[in-house]
């Protein structure tokens, strides 16, 4: 590869010494048709094979190249090193979370508060195999294929201050998918979730920055799922306000 | 011994963003908003006092540096409307037609209706009705 060069400064964090991370720059070759994972994989392979960072699928699907370039939380396998601004690229491991090493960071957090959401179909008893399958219409699969779409990447995160200012806040990738299980015909877990969602650490924290879903790579929009949480959970307070227990469901 | 570096918010992380600044902007306008309320309740006090204690505020109130000030409340008010404008289309709990509204139509919808409501308190304050 001869030709055009690129500089890429890259945030850098030891964790045998502890201290800051520091600052590291590399400059490389580069083509039109590289992204910025081809870039860092080119420092991996060819300059220094100590350089730490997640990748796995180079297509966007897996979510784990996630990283700040520019100060924008990306894909590092969907942004174009020719369509990043300026001459240098600057790689930084996510905003929000503990860095484990160089641009790996920690997202136990996240895991728990999706945990904490049940994200999968709950059913109150299960139907006989031989009665068939939960059968949907197009429309009831449209009500949650949007927030389906989600794959973990944790930009959304990254892009938030509520969640930057206090890690308590449930956050917006673990709403959206309670959300998205709420909107299943097929699940009858909605109060469980929104009793989670409802508390001082759920959807009430957002302030609707919206920057979740500006930054979200497939589009799942969830500053405007906790929106329409919010709804629910208050539609779901003056239920519980106004009507006998037998009636609220 | 390895250890994980914690996440610290860096200060002024507001200002690395164009839409972080837009939502504090939004932010404090609301807070200005609920102060500049908090005028207005003293003026309709001062107004029960009498004409005297009405005269006075009103003097207060139009002296260069309060009218300064309230253009600068008033600048933050718009901007806190405009943005919540914005927002408001881009959560639609309640479907009024079968594909959501784009956020935009929502969004010059609502400028729309301002302007017809703001036009027709300023013609029932000043066109003598």
């Amino acid at each position: 590869m001869a030709g055009k060069q690129v500089v890429f400064r890259v945030k850098r964090y030891r964790p045998e010494g502890g201290g800051e991370p520091t600052w590291q720059e590399y400059t490389i070759p580069y083509t039109d048709d590289m992204v910025v994972l081809d870039g860092l994989n080119y420092i991996k392979d060819q300059v220094d094979p100590t350089l730490t960072f997640r990748w796995s699928c180079r297509m966007g699907i897996c979510g784990s190249c996630g990283a700040r370039v520019n100060g924008a939380p990306v894909l590092t396998c969907g942004l174009f090193i020719k369509d990043v601004r300026g001459r240098t690229v600057v790689v930084e491991p996510m905003s929000n979370f503990p860095i484990i090493k160089d641009l790996v960071v920690e997202f136990d957090d996240f895991m728990d508060k999706l945990q904490s959401v049940k994200p999968f179909l709950v059913r109150e008893a299960e139907k006989p195999v031989a009665e068939g399958e939960y059968l949907q219409t197009p429309e009831e699969v449209d009500a949650y294929k949007q927030q389906s779409m989600c794959i973990n990447c944790m930009l959304c995160y990254s892009a938030c201050p509520v969640y930057g200012a206090s890690d308590h806040f449930i956050g917006p990738a673990a709403s959206a998918l309670a959300y998205r299980y709420i909107r299943d015909s097929r699940d009858e877990g909605a109060e469980d979730r929104l009793h989670v969602l409802s508390r001082k650490t759920g959807i009430w924290e957002c302030t609707f920055v919206g920057e979740c879903s500006v930054v979200c790579p497939k589009d799942v929009d969830p500053a405007g799922a906790i929106q329409n949480l919010k709804v629910l959970a208050s539609m779901r307070q003056m239920r519980r306000l106004l009507l006998p227990k037998s009636a609220r469901r | 011994m390895a250890r994980m570096h914690p996440w610290k918010r860096p200060a002024g992380w507001w200002l690395r963003n164009p839409r972080y600044l837009l939502f504090q902007a939004r932010e404090v306008g609301g807070v200005l908003s609920a102060l500049y309320g908090l005028v207005l309740l003293y003026e309709l006090r001062q107004y029960h006092r009498g004409e005297d204690a009405f005269a006075w505020f009103q003097g207060i109130l139009t002296t260069p540096p309060v009218l300064i000030l309230t253009l600068v409340v008033f600048a933050f008010v718009l901007v806190h409307a405009v943005t919540w404008f914005m927002l408001i289309g881009k959560a639609q709990p309640v479907a009024l037609t079968k594909k959501p509204i784009p956020w935009e139509r929502a969004f010059a919808g609502n400028l729309v209706l301002w302007a017809v409501v703001s036009a027709a308190v300023l013609y029932i304050v000043f066109g003598g009705l």
